[in-house]
């Protein structure tokens, strides 16, 4: 299909529940109705900022091919409303939930897309499993970019920096990630010489999302329905990864994509992920 | 407190559409006729890495301030595109200037609606240095500079960056580990190849390197300076050296507004600017009457304490120095 150009729209919009959500809709220039839309879910902490270019230029590489885009911030994080001790995962699933509603209503004809990134991907599940579970014919198949499914382990693990950060200041270390964890289930915060230790990357980690991460419990999360996983990777062929993924997502069609990753700050600054985009696109065609 | 908020879209060149976002004082909070103007620094968005432009944002907002925060050409919601390259030359092109086009049009914008108030330019690394360099080309007053963590070098891939860690920083990340050399578990750690070995390795490293550049001076014996664009080939890279643009601005940029530099004593930028900067341009008490430390703080403010103590000292500035 030949290219074409895209217009955007930045707006807040209200949240049902308070607040206002920061979105942007992407859509083609000459298909103000596009048949197909994405519901782009983004990454959470700093691993939003570092993909935002990314997905910006994703969610134009789709429109130039005649299909719509939304992108957003959740509360507490990026531009929406709310201190980030607003965010949980509850109230990000209740924005990724809102959302695809708002998204159907307003292009009745069309069928969205969830795409989740990291962390966004799990949000996205949990938001959509009822709509997915039900095969509302209006939700294609998620397509899950490099998913982060065990919200526990991914605290836990950028807990690590935190206390890294700490080791610096304090100039000793001060506290373990199992010690952050309990103090902050305990009283709501960890404090060390006047720092609290309960935050990645500047965002707090609040007792209530620890609480929904699932920490101190061994529940091991699944979905049951059919996905599309796309792994960003500089070599190799994902097989580690496809392995402990398939455990948690038995219907998954996996595909190891050949690109640079896009969330963490990789030596080179690119916002185009041509390999990513051309393979989610294609897939987004196919389970339309 | 109610804050109101405004996306603003304004042109930039050849058409792209720039983004922005007003945020305005509660109506019925405190009023300063004060304008924030910041972007950020090449790696984020108008968010600010670890969303430190949104907190500036709030903090001043809630003190009757305004502030304006947007994305140049390429960057964040902002048209354009910024060509892939090397993430040191892409800083390197921020610390020359390829942002004062579009602070040229973000300007020429905020004229129409903030000409009565002063303005401040601000932001955190590259948005510091871009905030900078476009503010002593603007056709209108700028009252004062709020500069968070500000490089004074030019960064680029011609440069030799294993000679840029300071003294001070390697010691200070090589201090931290000699409790480990009696401790049984750190040792099995070492020998059982667990250890982050690169990292005790480029801080070990800047140490020969930096004994080696005083030996090297102390014996008079020619060794690559790190002077910038000399044109000269070379098979060995330069160290990273002070940018006249930099110098040039700064210099600008005091004589005619205030201006106010904010460091983290655990970011090597502060040993640049006092090294190789404030050692040759200033003297002692400007220094002291244009520089803020922060202790503990590292480059980007990651954590909101650090933050805070930096919007505190600007807040106490403006009332003292930009009346």
């Amino acid at each position: 299909m030949k290219p074409r150009g895209a217009t955007q729209e930045i707006r807040f919009i209200s949240r049902p529940s308070g607040g206002e959500l920061y979105i942007a809709l992407t859509l083609p220039v000459d298909n103000p109705q596009p048949s197909q839309l994405a519901l782009i879910c983004p990454p959470v902490f700093e691993e939003y900022s570092r993909s935002y270019a990314t997905l910006r230029e994703f969610a134009r590489r789709l429109s130039a091919h005649g299909i719509g885009a939304l992108r957003f911030d959740y509360v507490g994080i990026g531009e929406s409303y709310g201190d980030p001790d607003t965010f949980s995962m509850s109230s990000a699933m209740a924005d990724i939930s809102f959302l695809a509603s708002w998204l159907m209503e307003r292009f009745p004809a069309a069928k969205v897309t969830p795409v989740g990134m990291r962390l966004g991907c799990r949000l996205m599940l949990d938001a959509l499993v009822n709509p997915i579970r039900s095969g509302n014919p209006r939700i294609a198949t998620p397509i899950l970019w490099d998913p982060v499914l065990d919200a526990r382990q991914y605290i836990l693990g950028d807990l690590r920096a935190t206390l890294a950060g700490a080791m610096v200041v304090c100039r000793a270390a001060v506290a373990s990630r199992e010690d952050i964890v309990r103090e902050t289930l305990d009283s709501g915060f960890c404090e060390r010489e006047r720092y609290r230790l309960n935050q990645i990357d500047g965002y707090p980690i609040t007792r209530e999302l620890l609480c929904e991460a699932g920490v101190g419990n061994s529940d091991i999360w699944s979905f049951s329905e059919p996905v599309v996983v796309l792994l960003a990777i500089s070599a190799g062929n994902g097989e580690r990864q496809s392995k402990q993924l398939a455990s948690m997502l038995p219907k998954m069609k996996f595909h190891a994509v050949q690109d640079i990753p896009y969330w963490n700050q990789p030596p080179i600054y690119s916002q185009i992920r041509e390999n990513l985009f051309e393979i989610t696109q294609r897939c987004m065609e196919q389970c339309n | 407190m109610q804050l109101e908020r405004e996306i603003v879209e304004f042109s930039g060149s050849a058409g792209a559409n720039l983004v922005g976002i007003l945020w305005f004082p509660s109506p019925n909070g405190p009023k300063r006729k004060i304008l924030f103007i910041l972007s950020h620094g090449g790696l984020s968005h108008k968010l600010g890495a670890h969303r430190v432009h949104y907190h500036l944002a709030r903090f001043f907002t809630a003190r009757g301030c305004t502030v304006f925060r947007f994305d140049p050409a390429g960057m964040g919601d902002s048209d354009g595109v910024i060509p892939t390259q090397v993430r040191q030359d892409l800083f390197g092109s921020i610390e020359s200037g390829v942002f004062k086009d579009s602070y040229r049009e973000a300007f020429e914008y905020l004229a129409t609606r903030f000409a009565d108030h002063r303005w401040i330019l601000s932001g955190v690394c590259g948005g510091a240095i871009s905030s900078l360099l476009a503010g002593v080309e603007s056709p209108y007053p700028i009252a004062g500079y709020a500069l968070i963590s500000c490089p004074v070098v030019l960064d680029g891939t011609r440069f030799d960056y294993s000679r840029r860690e300071p003294t001070p920083m390697a010691l200070k990340y090589l201090s931290l580990s000699l409790a480990n050399l009696i401790s049984p578990a750190a040792i099995w750690r070492f020998v059982t190849f667990q250890s982050d070995y690169a990292w005790l390795w480029n801080n070990a490293r800047s140490l020969l390197l930096r004994g080696k550049d005083k030996l090297s001076a102390k014996l008079c014996l020619p060794h690559k300076t790190g002077k910038a664009d000399t044109g000269k080939p070379s098979m060995i890279k330069p160290a990273v050296g002070l940018s006249p643009i930099f110098v040039k601005a700064a210099h600008e940029a005091m004589q005619k507004s205030k201006v106010l530099f904010i460091y983290g004593d655990n970011d090597g930028f502060l040993w640049e600017f006092v090294d190789l900067y404030a050692v040759a341009h200033l003297s002692a008490s400007q220094r002291d009457t244009v520089l803020r430390i922060i202790i503990h703080a590292n480059h980007m403010f990651v954590w909101q304490q650090w933050q805070q103590q930096a919007f505190e000292l600007i807040d106490g500035w403006l009332d003292s120095d930009v009346k």
